[in-house]
């Protein structure tokens, strides 16, 4: 029912000493999951031009990263479909055997 | 219409941003005792309390007429004897911000206000001034404290702004090609002659 996913993960970044943010290495993980779009993949017009955005809800056995302040991460992102996504939010249904996340589009 | 502009190193960058951010910082950071990055919306924010730095305007040529130079060498290679080099004044404001989150910051003195009012103060300090100088760049004057307190999802934070206007020099180089040969002809003065390459 799920399908494979692979997840690019960073490791956590630093601020150098001159304030400028340095993105931790990535690694990858490949997880299973059930992804469910959320929302309608829809476009969106701005000054810039147009571009699309969409919404995913995604299930796994496996704990998604979303960003954090504490640890200094990245989200995790993949791709689905052709587009990239990055997590904005995790529910930790764990004791239920799952963890249910948000992802949103990034890039053009 | 296409422009043909020989700069020297392509796309030279008429100001060093990366000296420039690098004193910047260098002063704020010192300033108010804190951790302070360039605000970065794709990167994590630092844990509070922390200070953030972002160039809001500038370069702003103060002039919109260049000073132009030009050097002549008929010993660099063909097509670079003349140099021409255009400069100018400029400012850039930067934005600082200060950031503390509950409990730190209750008290007068630890606000954010505070940290920036310290760092306001401190581009009067003659070791300050030159530390910039040194770097080319003056300190033209500090704005406002600004509070700017706001309640960031369920918590209240301290937040404090204050923009400073610096001063630098942009300064552009590019090779205007050499005049191989001049031709003078003139019947009174009975002259018809070639200078240069022929």
């Amino acid at each position: 029912m799920g399908e494979k996913l692979r997840i690019l993960r960073r490791l956590p970044g630093v601020y150098d000493e001159n304030g400028r943010w340095t993105e931790g290495e990535p690694t990858v993980i490949d997880l299973i999951a059930v992804v469910q779009p959320l929302k309608a993949h829809e476009m969106v017009r701005v000054p810039e031009g147009r571009r699309s955005t969409g919404t995913l809800k995604l299930y796994s056995p496996t704990k998604f990263q979303t960003a954090d302040v504490k640890l200094q991460r990245q989200p995790d992102r993949f791709c689905w479909h052709g587009d990239e996504y990055e997590i904005l939010s995790v529910e930790d249904w764990a004791q239920g055997g799952f963890y249910k996340a948000i992802a949103v589009e990034v890039g053009q | 219409m296409t422009f043909d502009l020989s700069v020297p190193d392509n796309l030279t960058p008429p100001i060093n941003m990366e000296d420039f951010e690098d004193t910047v910082h260098s002063w704020f950071a010192d300033a108010i005792g804190l951790v302070a990055v360039w605000r970065d919306m794709a990167a994590p924010q630092p844990p509070y309390p922390y200070g953030s730095l972002l160039i809001t305007t500038g370069p702003i040529p103060a002039s919109p007429r260049w000073e132009q130079r030009y050097t002549l060498d008929p010993s660099r290679p063909e097509g670079q004897e003349i140099e021409a080099e255009v400069c100018v004044p400029c400012a850039i404001v930067v934005n600082c911000q200060v950031y503390v989150g509950q409990p730190c910051a209750r008290g007068a003195l630890k606000k954010a206000t505070h940290y920036l009012t310290i760092a306001q103060s401190s581009l009067g300090l003659p070791s300050v001034l030159q530390t910039f100088q040194d770097a080319g760049i003056a300190v033209v004057r500090p704005e406002a404290v600004l509070n700017i307190d706001a309640l960031i999802e369920d918590a209240y934070v301290s937040r404090a702004s204050m923009d400073v206007r610096f001063a630098a020099s942009l300064s552009l180089r590019e090779y205007l090609g050499y005049i191989e040969r001049v031709h003078a002809k003139s019947e009174s003065l009975g002259v018809d002659q070639t200078f240069g390459r022929i």
